[in-house]
């Protein structure tokens, strides 16, 4: 009999499990459970993490980016400053090659409301090339996404929640009566809005905990919009609110802009610009500035356009912190949508507002800047995620090719960067929350494969006699390995089987339904964290599902190996003794 | 056909710094065919014998030459490929495996030979009908009662046709009615198929049926006798 003509004792292997039952059931039962776990955790989180990815590049930043090589630098400060011009020309030369794009400039500022104040990330955005890479324009819950040439924004309905913008959707009475007393033109309007929402009556238990009585909280009733209103109804709805002006709201922000500074302090004058300035450049600025004295400082007389951009383009090379100008802009603009999207960042403190506008009529400065083109293959189904055809090398050299084709080149300080180069936080996130629990599944495994080594050390105990018979009828060391490796192999595998069935059993409602996390909605509103929100989903992985098969009952195979060893290395003459 | 030859075999045992003498010196020589007991008080070497002739043990001094080849030459696999190939055991506990059935437990050793599963099912129910236990191939051994385990053990020593069987106190569980009957087994055995056996007691209703008694003390041949 040859090494491995062992699988002729199969029968042997498989029938040795049934010697003690109950001690290989629950072998069996430890080994099912933490492949069971391990593969619905690692389904779980790989759901996550993909849907996540999806979203990222769906919802919030398409494949990849062309952005300056300074504003990928700083990009934590967003340095509005670092914009580039003529994305018309870029967009044209990536759809010649096959890819959609969209302008972005983005600032952060500050959004108030007739109720209050928040923290925005404002995006202008050119909603035509917007809606050809990202997705969350078709998820406005109420009214409508902004549209060129107007002063309007879409909100995210977290921060239209807190501004109090647009329709609430769960009220306290009191306050739907305060809506409806603010905007509300007459009684059969304020009758139409009532009849809008559900009432749900808040209870407060009276008296102490113990108490079954409950009572009702008088204008404490949380109030839900009702899911069949007609779009038409919310139209209606929504009209009324604006007509009150309540969706007017005022954008604060400071944009940093560079230009040559009105005035120069003589001790930063003599300090930080002179010195660094070339030689040849000095006299440029010398000339455009005058000094006087009772301000000890230095001020800017120059007024032609041209020269102004050769003292700037002086006064960066020197890297002069002065030439970044803070300006102040307020901007009025009304709210005429509220994104609920699948995913968080749309949703959160994030507001849209049309490029156009602020480019040219508010007079925030930017003379067609933006600071980045985002960029999508054309025609890719959401569901993949970006490949070689979206790598940085890629896409460059067919913005190269566009660029040629119209008889123009990619400056220099510009650059492609993939979304990947964006979401280092989310991946090492993703990373941490997808490892950490398999270590937690690992050491299961871990103590899982105890239990059998020590099921199979009980076993080859208890059969030192058998053991001895066996090689005196002429097994050989290593055949006598095999065999119980095979046996301990069989544990696993049918430990393995049975874990996986549980597995699938446990995953296939994760993956079909998932689990609604709507009510920890807030908690998703991170800049890092999965990107997913109300309902989680789980995924198939099969060669996840059949790889932790094979390697519980490898492993669990493998633990026989050393109990076994040291059985045969002991006289069989003391084995037969071995009572 | 000298099936086993001892030279001068000694074999010691350590035992807490003491060394105990099993087997001082011990010639003996079997032919082919023979029938022999190997009788002795307790402790006189008479396990540590049949062990050394098995090949399941290593001795200290002397040699052991089974089918002509001298067993201290030869490594472990080479030692379990020898027994496999020619040697049987029969153990006073019988130390059949309890999961497999009469059969399966016949059929073990021809397994290990790698012998095509036809033959192998031919080979057992003939032994099977040898050792009268045709009908019970499905039983389980805890199924059956000790005289009917022993007839298993000998039926699984025979399958193979090995040059020897070697029996160690084959009898001493089993009451002396059912004891006789599994001597006079063996011995028709032995006169049927001409198969080898040795055997080890200290009961001498056993020792008149050997056919050569070998009388062993202190690990000393005492007498050696041929009966005719
Ligand atoms: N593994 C061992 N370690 C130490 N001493 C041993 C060992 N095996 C046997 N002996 C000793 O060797 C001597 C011979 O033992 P052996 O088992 O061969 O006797 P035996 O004739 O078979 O006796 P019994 O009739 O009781 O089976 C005895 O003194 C015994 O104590
Ligand atoms: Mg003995």
């Amino acid at each position: 009999m040859t090494l491995f003509g062992i699988w002729e004792l199969k029968k042997l292997a498989l029938r040795n499990l049934t010697r003690h039952k109950v001690k290989t059931i629950l072998t069996l039962a430890a080994i099912m459970v933490s492949v069971a776990l391990y593969i619905v955790l690692n389904s779980w989180l790989g759901g996550m993490a993909i849907q996540s990815r999806r979203n990222i590049v769906n919802f919030e930043i398409g494949a990849a980016k062309l952005q300056t090589r300074l504003y990928f630098e700083r990009k934590d400060e967003m340095p509005s400053y670092e914009t580039f011009l003529d994305w018309e020309i870029f967009h044209e030369a990536l759809y010649r090659e096959g890819y959609v794009s969209a302008p972005r400039f983005v600032f952060s500022g500050t959004l108030f409301s007739q109720s209050g104040s928040a923290p925005i990330l404002f995006h202008g955005i050119n909603p035509a090339a917007e809606k050809e890479v990202l997705r969350y324009a078709q998820y406005v819950d109420f009214g409508r996404f902004v549209q060129d040439g107007n002063f309007e924004i879409a909100l995210g309905t977290v921060a239209a929640e807190r501004l109090r913008v647009g329709i609430p959707t769960r009220p306290l009475r009191l306050e739907l009566e305060e809506l409806i007393a603010s905007v509300a033109r007459s009684q059969a309007e304020a009758d139409f809005i009532r009849s809008l929402y559900d009432i749900t009556p808040s209870v407060r238990r009276g008296g102490d905990i113990f108490s079954t009585e409950e009572r009702i909280v008088e204008g404490n009733e949380r109030m839900i919009l009702g899911r069949n209103a007609s779009q038409a109804d919310l139209d209606r709805y929504w009209n009324i609110i604006a007509a009150s002006g309540r969706n007017d709201v005022r954008i604060n922000a400071i944009i940093d802009i560079k230009a040559a500074p009105e005035m120069i302090r003589r001790h930063r004058w003599e300090n930080e610009l002179w010195p660094a300035l070339r030689p040849e450049d000095r006299v440029l600025v010398a000339a455009a500035y005058v000094y006087e004295d009772f301000m000890d400082a230095y001020h800017l007389v120059e007024q032609d356009e041209r020269q102004l951009n050769l003292i700037l383009d002086a006064m960066i090379r020197a890297e002069y912190a002065g030439a970044i100008r803070h300006v102040n802009q307020l901007m009025d603009v009304v709210v005429v949508g509220v994104i609920n999207s699948p995913a968080p960042l749309p949703n959160g403190n994030t507001a849209f507002i049309p490029l156009d506008v602020l480019q040219d009529r508010a007079g925030m400065m930017l003379e067609g800047g933006v600071t980045e083109l985002i960029i999508r293959e054309r025609g890719v189904p959401d569901s993949r995620l970006p490949g070689q055809s979206e790598s940085s090398a890629v896409i460059t050299a067919a913005l190269e090719l566009g660029l040629a084709s119209m008889g123009r080149t990619l400056p220099d300080e510009l650059a492609v960067f993939v979304w990947q180069d964006y979401m280092q936080d989310y991946l090492g996130y993703e990373a941490l929350q997808t490892g950490a629990p398999q270590v937690v599944a690992g050491l299961l495994l871990f103590l899982s494969f105890l239990v059998i080594s020590c099921t199979i050390l009980l076993a080859i105990l208890e059969r030192t006699k058998e053991i001895g018979m066996m090689r005196a009828l002429g097994m050989t060391d290593r055949q006598m390995i095999m065999l119980y490796m095979l046996e301990a192999g069989f544990l696993g595998f049918i430990g393995s089987v049975l874990g996986i069935i549980l597995g699938c059993i446990i995953n296939y409602p994760l993956v079909k339904y998932g689990i609604d996390f709507s009510a920890m909605g807030d908690l998703m509103d991170g800049g890092i964290g999965f990107r997913t929100t109300a309902i989680f989903r789980s995924m198939w992985n099969v060669p996840i599902i059949i790889g932790a098969g094979i390697a519980a009952t490898l492993l669990s195979s493998f633990m026989a190996f050393l109990p076994t060893r040291r059985a045969v290395k002991k006289p069989i003459t003391d084995s037969l003794r071995f009572e | 056909m000298t099936v086993v030859k001892a030279e001068n075999v000694i074999k010691d045992y350590g035992l807490n710094d003491q060394v105990i003498h099993a087997l001082r010196g011990v010639n003996l020589e079997f032919q082919a065919g023979e029938f022999a007991a190997i009788a002795g008080p307790s402790g006189s070497g008479k396990s540590t014998f049949l062990h050394l002739a098995g090949c399941i043990d290593n001795l200290t001094a002397g040699s052991i030459l089974v089918g002509g080849k001298d067993t201290g030459k030869m490594n472990r696999t080479q030692l379990a490929i020898l027994r496999r190939q020619s040697i049987g055991f029969i153990f006073q506990a019988y130390n059949l495996i309890p999961v497999l059935s009469v059969e399966e437990n016949i059929s073990f050793p021809l397994t290990l030979l790698g012998i095509d599963k036809k033959e192998i099912r031919e080979r057992t129910n003939q032994v099977l009908k040898e050792v009268g236990l045709d009908g019970m191939a499905k039983r389980r051994p805890k199924e059956m009662s000790g005289g009917q385990q022993q007839r298993v053990a000998i039926a699984r020593a025979l399958v193979k046709k090995p040059a020897l069987i070697l029996a160690d106190e084959p009898t001493a569980n089993l009451d002396s009615k059912i004891g006789r009957e599994i001597l006079e087994l063996m011995l028709a055995l032995n006169k049927s198929a001409g198969t080898t056996f040795i055997f080890s007691t200290h009961d001498t209703m056993v020792m008149d049926f050997a056919r050569r008694l070998i009388r062993i003390r202190d690990g000393q041949i005492e007498s050696d006798e041929i009966k005719g």
